[in-house]
């Protein structure tokens, strides 16, 4: 499942309906809902991107001669904003979400595969771009999961 | 000539792979004592193997609590084992391969250490102390 490992990061921020409504999207972006390249300019702040920015396999041992039994996923949460409490309200609020969101989900949900076994939390320093203009920061998440 | 890999040599309990392996090794040990004979003069000593022993350690991960009390067991039984070292291959990589140079003994579990770690995956590492011959 660490191939879908995004889907779930989405499904979490989704589950805030406070924090979606912030949104002027609606929603968040991501690999499935893609923001127009022509349109990055033009996107509306806030908005948030999650991305899936690649994988390693780790745990390779003797049963397995090709692959290990366990992904590490980072997913990126890109968050823009035109000011800067606004964006450490959102990161916030997206850090808190995510969290509880896989503490709480039951284990009979359709999706629960999908939450990682272990995550690392980091985040990048808050930058600003002067042509949009708005201040962004990236949030990553090194994910540890199944790969079936 | 085909290359042999280390990923294909595995250590069995009674016939079975340790499942997860990670790292196996035997070892081989003879004990000598010195002796000093007339064919030297007096002058040096010669060594002499007058007994061997063997011993064999593997490193597991374990995700199968069955596995973990298995274990236990064993070491609490204080019985010897059957353990052999061959060549695996196939499914899991766990079918034997009767390789010709596959070796086998009884031998105790002689020390374990478990290790749970914060965030690692459970390690274990099972040293075997071979009683008897090692054929």
């Amino acid at each position: 499942m660490s191939l879908k490992t995004d889907i779930i990061f989405v499904r979490a921020l989704r589950s805030n309906d406070e924090l979606m409504e912030q949104l002027p999207a609606g929603d968040v972006y991501n690999t499935t809902i893609a923001m127009p390249e022509q349109d990055a300019e033009n996107a509306p702040l806030p908005y948030i991107i999650v991305t899936y920015d690649g994988m390693q396999n780790l745990d390779t041992d003797k049963d397995s001669p090709f692959e290990g039994d366990t992904d590490r996923v980072q997913i990126g949460i890109e968050v823009a904003s035109e000011s800067r409490p606004q964006l450490a309200t959102l990161t916030e609020q997206i850090r808190t979400t995510v969290r509880e969101f896989f503490e709480n989900l039951d284990s009979s949900d359709e999706d629960y595969d999908l939450v990682p076994l272990d995550v690392d939390f980091s985040a990048q320093a808050v930058q600003y771009d002067e042509w949009k203009p708005c201040y962004w920061q990236v949030l990553q998440y090194q994910c540890d999961t199944n790969p079936d | 000539m085909s290359k042999i890999k280390g990923q294909n040599f595995r250590l069995l309990q009674n016939a079975a792979a340790i499942p997860e392996a990670t790292n196996c090794s035997i070892t081989l040990q003879g004990n000598s004592e010195d002796t000093s004979t007339k064919d030297t003069e007096g002058l040096f000593t010669q060594e002499t193997i007058v007994s061997t022993q063997w011993s064999a350690q593997v490193d597991t991960y374990q995700s199968e609590t069955s596995a973990l009390r298995s274990i236990i067991s064993t070491f609490i039984a204080a019985q010897p084992v059957a353990v052999s070292w061959d060549q695996t291959a196939g499914a899991q990589n766990r079918v034997v391969q009767n390789a010709n140079f596959k070796r086998s003994g009884n031998a105790l579990l002689n020390d374990f250490t478990m290790t749970f770690n914060d965030r690692e995956t459970v390690q274990l590492s099972l040293q075997f102390q071979g009683t008897g011959a090692l054929s």
